[in-house]
């Protein structure tokens, strides 16, 4: 399948493709507004809930689904354990570039030292549509790890807004069904002339910019610069950072008892560096105590160990952690100061 | 989806033994419910995750002879939820297992060289199945010195098994502690384990030293072997983290790029000294 091949699908028969994935997967999640002027992913019930087109949202969608903040790993009564995956099939409709590519690396972190098997059992069941970015705000810096505002593969269709149409990409074999059930008339050249002009557009306008020309060896040489210090006091160690980031992977397990006090879960949950107790010992050890340890390791992470772990910066540049952190530390900024451009 | 083996399943043991070795440190000793499972294999330096279902799970040294097939043992001190809930249990109790993880002591390696085993208080336990190792293979390496320190001499652990130990051929046991309280007898060295450094047999150029403790006795231990000119390729460290997951995902356990549980527990100073953040 061709990826330069493109469909059209005109903006008021979008519903359609809603009912469709409604009728497709057992769930479907989207971008609503769920105050005014905020976004985020959430379950739709109805078509006209989605709101395409917007600028990233406050959670990464895809973590959310695929690794949601709380998750039964098993059930035990008394010592019999018991298992249950989750396989519901989930459409996601709207997930733009950064995202996507955010999963690509949380499919990395969880194929680590063996399969996940829950995180691969939602993550198989997945129909992703994405949504190529023609808009973006002063945080967005996905250019700098090429992760945006053009997607390239790790869908199943891809949409952009290109006026009165979107133009639809097929990725996949299930992405080539959805398209086939619709109908869809094929997009001529212009179209996707169309398309080239305006990722170009946005393209423009992202002036955010990381220099990762260098950067590992930067930071590598920087775990003894002032900076970290002086972010450790800025810093209020909430962890929202975390919380936002598609790609931050790190979770806390522990056992919930029932009132019987046999039965009950083993669950896990998200958690964060910047949490104090993440990184304590047995007798109240602690080995990231100060808030600058921990700040130094979260950036560290991102922009540093992530390559010798993964391969890969662990950044997709979806700019979340800048737009939420309350004490407005910017990531590239502190990458600029260190030494970068 | 294809069939993907579920690393957080624990598998079930039972407690077929437990020894007092102090007054809050007991050795638990386990054998898998099922018969398969018992031909259990493991690599001295590894550690396990003991879960208690409904108290929760944390990480333990292997501390057993590791080519003891039947049977294995872990070393506990009472310190927190899962610990206080597994000291309570007796021979019989059920408790699940998953492991072994890690990496292991680099015995190979240290064919042909003296050794030097380094351990302060409870960092006995990983050091003990290298001890067991030694003795079913003395010819393999050259002069063994461990050196032992713990806080006072009512800390010590395997304190009954000293004797075998330096009744293997050219193993000198040396040890230490911090403070001998009133009226308890004591003809061994009183100071920190550093200051057993100058009794060392082993040469700093053809030996390997193997050190598990407080991070802050390695700390000062490892400046002070460097000092006397042991290569930090050759001076090996068991870290502590929080090993939640034992499989890499949950994050806890990392120090720079490295994952200790995998990766680990075991380094070279080479490796990972200094370290960019220690328990303090």
């Amino acid at each position: 399948m061709s990826n330069a091949e493109g469909f059209i699908l005109e903006k008021e028969s979008f519903p359609n493709l809603i009912s469709l994935l409604m009728k497709e997967a057992d769930e479907v999640y989207g971008p609503k507004e769920v105050n005014a002027g905020v976004y985020d992913f959430r379950k739709i019930n109805k078509p006209e809930e989605v709101r395409l087109g917007e600028v990233t949202t406050v959670t990464p969608p895809l973590k959310k689904v695929v690794r949601p903040p709380f998750e039964v790993l098993f059930k035990f009564k008394g010592e019999e354990i018991e298992v249950d995956y989750d396989s519901k099939i989930r459409a996601i409709v709207g997930v733009h570039p950064c995202d996507v590519n955010g999963l690509k690396l949380l499919d990395k972190a969880y194929s680590n030292a063996g399969k996940d098997p829950y995180y691969f059992s939602r993550r198989s069941n997945l129909i992703i549509v994405a949504e190529n970015c023609t808009r973006a705000d002063d945080n967005c810096f996905c250019t700098s790890f090429d992760t945006g505002p053009e997607l390239r593969e790790g869908y199943d269709l891809l949409m952009t807004d290109i006026g009165n149409r979107y133009l639809v990409e097929v990725g996949s074999v299930n992405g080539e069904k959805l398209v086939t059930k619709l109908n869809l008339p094929h997009a001529k050249d212009e179209d996707l002339k169309e398309k080239n002009t305006r990722i170009n557009l946005v393209k423009g306008t992202i002036r955010k910019k990381l220099n990762t020309v260098n950067l590992k060896r930067t930071m590598e040489g920087s775990l003894y610069h002032p900076i970290w210090k002086e972010l450790g006091e800025k810093c209020l160690s909430c962890g929202i950072c975390s919380v936002v980031c598609p790609t931050c992977f790190c979770f806390e397990m522990d056992d919930k008892l029932n009132l019987d006090q046999k039965s009950g879960v083993r669950y896990r949950t998200w958690d964060s560096c910047m949490f104090f107790e993440y990184s304590e010992v047995a007798l109240g050890g602690n080995f990231r105590r100060a808030r600058s340890a921990r700040i130094r390791q979260f950036i560290n992470h991102k922009l540093n160990y992530w390559v010798d772990q993964f391969g890969t910066f662990g950044c997709v540049g979806c700019g979340r952690c800048i737009r939420q952190c309350p004490a407005n530390i910017d990531i590239v900024e502190v990458a600029r100061r260190i030494g970068g451009s | 989806m294809e069939a993907i083996k579920n690393q957080y399943i624990p598998k079930k043991i039972k407690i077929i033994e437990v020894k007092e070795e102090t007054k809050d440190v007991k050795t638990f000793k386990f054998q898998f419910l099922s018969q398969e499972e018992n031909r259990f294999n493991f690599k001295p330096g590894n550690f396990n995750l003991l879960s208690k279902l409904g108290a929760g799970e944390a990480a333990f040294s292997l501390t057993s002879d590791s080519e003891e097939g039947n049977y294995f043992e872990n070393t506990i001190r009472k310190v927190g939820r899962v610990t206080s809930t597994i000291f309570n249990m007796k021979v019989g109790d059920i408790l699940g297992f998953r492991g072994p993880f890690g990496n292991g002591w680099p015995l190979s390696k240290a064919v042909g060289m003296d050794l030097v085993l380094i351990a302060g208080g409870l960092g006995l336990a990983p050091l003990r199945p290298v001890i067991y190792h030694i003795s079913k293979h003395r010819s393999f390496y050259g002069s063994v010195d461990i050196l032992y320190g713990a806080r006072t001499p009512m800390d010590m652990i395997y304190t009954n098994e000293f004797k075998l130990w330096q009744e293997i051929p050219d193993v000198k046991l040396e040890l230490t502690v911090d403070v001998v309280p009133n009226g308890v007898s004591w003809k061994h060295n009183v100071g920190v384990v550093t200051t057993l450094f100058k009794n060392i047999r082993a040469k700093p150029d053809s030996s390997v030293v193997m050190m598990c403790g407080p991070e802050i006795m390695m700390k000062f231990a490892s400046e002070l072997l460097l000092r006397m000119e042991f290569p930090k390729e050759n001076v090996y460290v068991s870290l502590e983290r929080r090993m939640r997951c034992g499989v890499t995902k949950c994050g806890h356990c990392q120090i720079g790029p490295k994952f200790v549980c995998r990766d680990g527990p075991v380094f070279s100073l080479a490796e990972i000294w200094p370290l960019p953040d220690v328990i303090e």
